[in-house]
């Protein structure tokens, strides 16, 4: 057996007798690194304290919208309760109007829920349908019944046709597209052949019954207007002599223009009152009036004018109603926008023809046809499946709908302090 | 009121396939439906107010018809002071009943429309030219040939046969329309045409495709045979239904001012050819075309001669057996029909109708004789002849001719006072000036 040399003496010698006094490298230089970048962050909030800068507690950018606040948290969060505070309505309020979405909703998001700050975005708005579907796929209201769909999970599930898509044109202008859009449409001066656009047009900046926010003035098209669309084609001729053609005004108006026409005529060719009609062919008819004087010379023309118009020319799209001496024309009732709940920007869809939506445009012969397409039409590109057939235009609520409503919108303007 | 086209079954169905753009599907011509008469309106179509020149067809018909053309207003006249009259008198409401409205307006079934429009319109567009529907799209594209719409429903009144049986399906009565004595009672007038004085004064809204300087002539011959021809088939019509209609009779027989014997000239002129108290038959369709088918046609002429006496001789007998004149006036329609027929294809030239004229003129105691309705188609065959012939051959004293024509007119002003003596004098008048 070999000698014992790991002896407990020996071992112990390993070890110096005062290590624990020693300060080793490492443990030092954390310590001092530690304490280091605490006091740097203390000194750089204290900086920015000082020179009363906020942003470096903020949670994101805010939006271009806001970028007026500045650094003032406050305007927005609840000051006394920690910036963490979130924001709570009465604040946005205070600077918007947030008109309610339905007075019979059961319960009322936060505007915050929705419009989401420091999220760097440019609208904020958050774009998820779950917010609408929460309470539109089962809907509730605090009395009565529903008055839209109470199942609606997205737009291509359990939402409706669009009510204008089934109902009738309330216009009164008679219309055959069917007509206007053949191959070789006779014209006044030889075949035609019309376009959509020569009727319809989008540079409507001013549409009256835009109820909802402002949108792009490209977004409908201008009512078709006589003198602009259909005159060139439709002019209000009323006699053979005069080449002037009737202002396209209440049949009052025609009148005074008929009389001042044919008095300023014969007046001009006296030599007609004396011209008689040719003998008379057949025994005992008489055919032609023949005026006494030019004073019954014009009311022979203007009755007769007036019965080509009142028969022909103003029948041709108007309705016209009896009424006294002269008939009224029936309001032409154009519809600008068909879809009262959604809103829709042809602008957006300027890439398409306007038949690959309009398809009963071609084969429309009655004014009271719809011919805004129904909601299969839209889903065919606006639908739910990511990447479907490459045709993926967003299907968010908010693509056609606001959440507000914008009809009971009030006016809150608060000077922003500062600007 | 049957509407339906006549056509030639399999020619016309092989015609439609070869000229029917692919698309529109081969349609039997007589599906045809009625747009109304606002289809045709337009400014750019056929309702501007003064006539183009660029184009075949004048594309104011509309014009002319709403402003000018009593075919307008024939509804109206359902509900003005005359017809209300009438209406009382025969127990009906005018502007409702089928009997007034298949002459006063386009009489179709709502079936028979492709949109709605009303009998006020009056005799409109289709009324005359057919149902549009077949037609009214493809009739204005580029090189649309009339034909091609004849071939899809429209009726052919480029023909003047067909034209002129238009015009008498109202004019004179057909199967479904008639005016008899007891419309006439009521208030209505008599019925009496003659297709170019009509056309004049409509007035016709369009110009002739035919470029005949004396085209007129051949039409005035064919208007003449047609309407002998339909009032044939009216009174064998008539008879099997109810005779005597008195409708078929001269109506100044009996309706004129009663005077004393000795002043009478029905009495001084004796009744030579039938017995005196029978009312002898209206021959106003026969007496003036008998003399112009002698001058045009004189073997035809000849040939109906004998067909239309024996019409006269029944038709004048009150006591005639009904069954016998309906077989005379069958037959002797036949030979008619096929005269008629031969009219448009005549060789006229001016000095035809002066011709003509002359014929006439020569004639007047047998027209004038024949009855008021005899002489007022004699002044109007006068007129139209002359108006048709004075650009083509002038007979140097052509204004005085007119002027003489003319002065035929006040002497059938009052049918009732008609004296054929005075007539036939100024008939003879009107034959002096003409070489």
């Amino acid at each position: 057996m070999p000698g014992r040399t790991r002896t407990t003496k020996s071992l112990a010698g390993r070890i110096q007798g005062a290590y624990y006094k020693k300060v080793f490298p490492i443990p030092r230089w954390r310590t001092l690194l530690s304490r280091g970048f605490l006091l740097v962050g203390l000194v750089w909030i204290a900086w920015y304290a000082l020179a009363r800068n906020s942003t470096i507690y903020s949670s994101g950018p805010l939006t271009k919208a806001h970028s007026t606040l500045g650094r003032d948290c406050g305007s927005c969060h609840n000051q006394g309760q920690g910036i963490a505070k979130t924001v709570t309505d009465p604040k946005c309020l205070s600077c918007h109007d947030g008109p309610v979405h339905s007075v019979r909703q059961v319960s009322t998001p936060a505007c915050s829920s929705c419009h989401l700050e420091h999220r760097g975005t440019q609208t904020l708005l958050d774009s998820s349908n779950e917010a609408c579907v929460n309470c539109h796929s089962n809907l509730q209201v605090t009395s009565g019944t529903p008055t839209v769909a109470v199942a609606i999970k997205s737009f291509t599930d359990g939402h409706p046709e669009f009510s204008s898509a089934t109902a009738k044109d309330p216009g009164q202008i008679k219309f055959n597209h069917k007509v206007h859009l053949k191959k070789q449409l006779r014209g006044l001066t030889g075949n035609v052949e019309m376009a959509c656009t020569d009727c319809h047009k989008t540079i409507a900046p001013e549409i009256s019954d835009v109820a909802f926010s402002p949108r792009p003035a490209r977004a409908y098209m201008v009512k078709v207007n006589y003198e602009a669309q259909c005159a060139k084609c439709h002019p209000l001729e009323f006699d053979k002599r005069i080449a002037a053609v009737v202002p396209h005004k209440k049949l009052d108006a025609v009148h005074e223009f008929l009389v001042a026409q044919f008095s300023s005529y014969i007046a001009a060719h006296p030599e007609e009152l004396l011209a008689r009609p040719d003998a008379e062919r057949i025994p005992r008819e008489k055919m032609e009036r023949v005026a006494k004087d030019a004073k019954e010379w014009v009311a022979f023309r203007v009755e007769d004018s007036e019965r080509l118009l009142e028969t022909k020319t103003c029948v041709e799209c108007h309705t016209l109603n009896p009424t006294g001496s002269l008939p009224t024309v029936a309001p032409a009732n154009i519809t600008t926008r068909w879809l009262r709940k959604g809103s829709f920007n042809h602008s957006a869809h300027v890439g398409s023809q306007c038949t690959v939506c309009h398809q009963k445009a071609l084969v429309s012969e009655k004014a009271s046809d719809v011919l805004i397409p129904g909601i299969s039409t839209c889903q065919q590109c606006h639908n739910a499946s990511w990447g479907h057939k490459g045709l993926d235009a967003g299907a968010t609520c908010l693509e056609c709908h606001q959440y507000h409503d914008w009809n009971k919108e009030k006016d809150v303007r608060r000077t922003i302090a500062g600007l | 009121m049957n509407y339906t086209m006549k056509t030639s079954g399999a020619a016309c169905a092989m015609l439609l396939a070869f000229m029917l753009p692919t698309g529109i599907s081969g349609a039997d011509a007589t599906d045809g439906k009625y747009t109304g008469p606002g289809s045709c309106g337009s400014t750019s179509c056929h309702g501007g107010v003064r006539p183009r020149s660029d184009n075949a067809v004048l594309q104011n018909e509309y014009t002319t018809w709403t402003l000018h053309d009593k075919h307008a207003r024939a509804a109206s006249l359902l509900t003005n002071e005359v017809g209300t009259r009438m209406g009382k008198i025969l127990g009906i409401t005018p502007s409702k009943e089928q009997r007034c409205l298949v002459c006063h307006s386009l009489n179709v079934t709502e079936e028979q429309k492709t949109r709605s429009f009303d009998t006020g319109d009056g005799v409109s567009c289709e009324a005359c030219h057919g149902p549009a529907s077949n037609w009214l799209g493809p009739h204005t594209t580029r090189g649309w040939q009339y034909e091609k719409s004849i071939a899809l429903g429209m009726t052919n009144l480029r023909d003047p046969v067909s034209r002129a049986e238009k015009c008498l399906g109202c004019h004179l009565g057909d199967s479904t329309r008639s005016v008899d004595h007891e419309l006439i009672a009521a208030g209505h007038p008599d019925l009496y045409f003659e297709l170019n004085s009509f056309t004049a004064v409509m007035p016709s809204h369009w110009k002739e495709m035919d470029k005949d300087p004396f085209y007129d002539l051949r039409l005035l011959a064919t208007g003449q045979g047609v309407a002998l021809r339909e009032n044939l088939k009216r009174i064998s019509r008539n008879a099997s239904k109810f005779w005597p209609e008195y409708a078929e009779l001269d109506c100044f027989t009996c309706h004129h001012s009663l005077v004393g014997a000795k002043d009478s000239w029905r009495q001084a002129r004796g009744y030579p050819d039938r017995r005196p108290g029978n009312p002898p038959w209206n021959s106003s369709r026969y007496t003036v075309y008998r003399v112009i088918l002698n001058q045009v046609d004189h073997d035809s002429a000849t040939r109906l001669e004998a067909g239309i006496k024996r019409v006269d001789d029944l038709v004048s007998d009150i006591r005639a057996n009904p069954s016998q004149i309906a077989q005379a006036a069958e037959a002797a329609s036949g030979t008619a029909d096929e005269i008629a027929k031969r009219m448009p294809k005549l060789q006229m030239d001016g000095a035809a109708g002066w011709k003509l004229i002359k014929a006439i003129t020569a004639s007047s105691d047998r027209i004038a004789g024949a009855g008021e309705r005899s002489a007022e188609q004699a002044a109007m065959v006068l007129d139209s002849l002359f108006v048709a012939s004075n650009g083509g051959a002038p007979a140097g004293n052509g204004s005085q001719v007119g002027a003489a024509i003319t002065a035929l007119f006040p002497l059938v002003e009052n049918p009732s006072a008609y004296n054929p003596n005075s007539f036939a004098q100024q008939m003879r008048r009107v034959g002096a000036l003409v070489p």
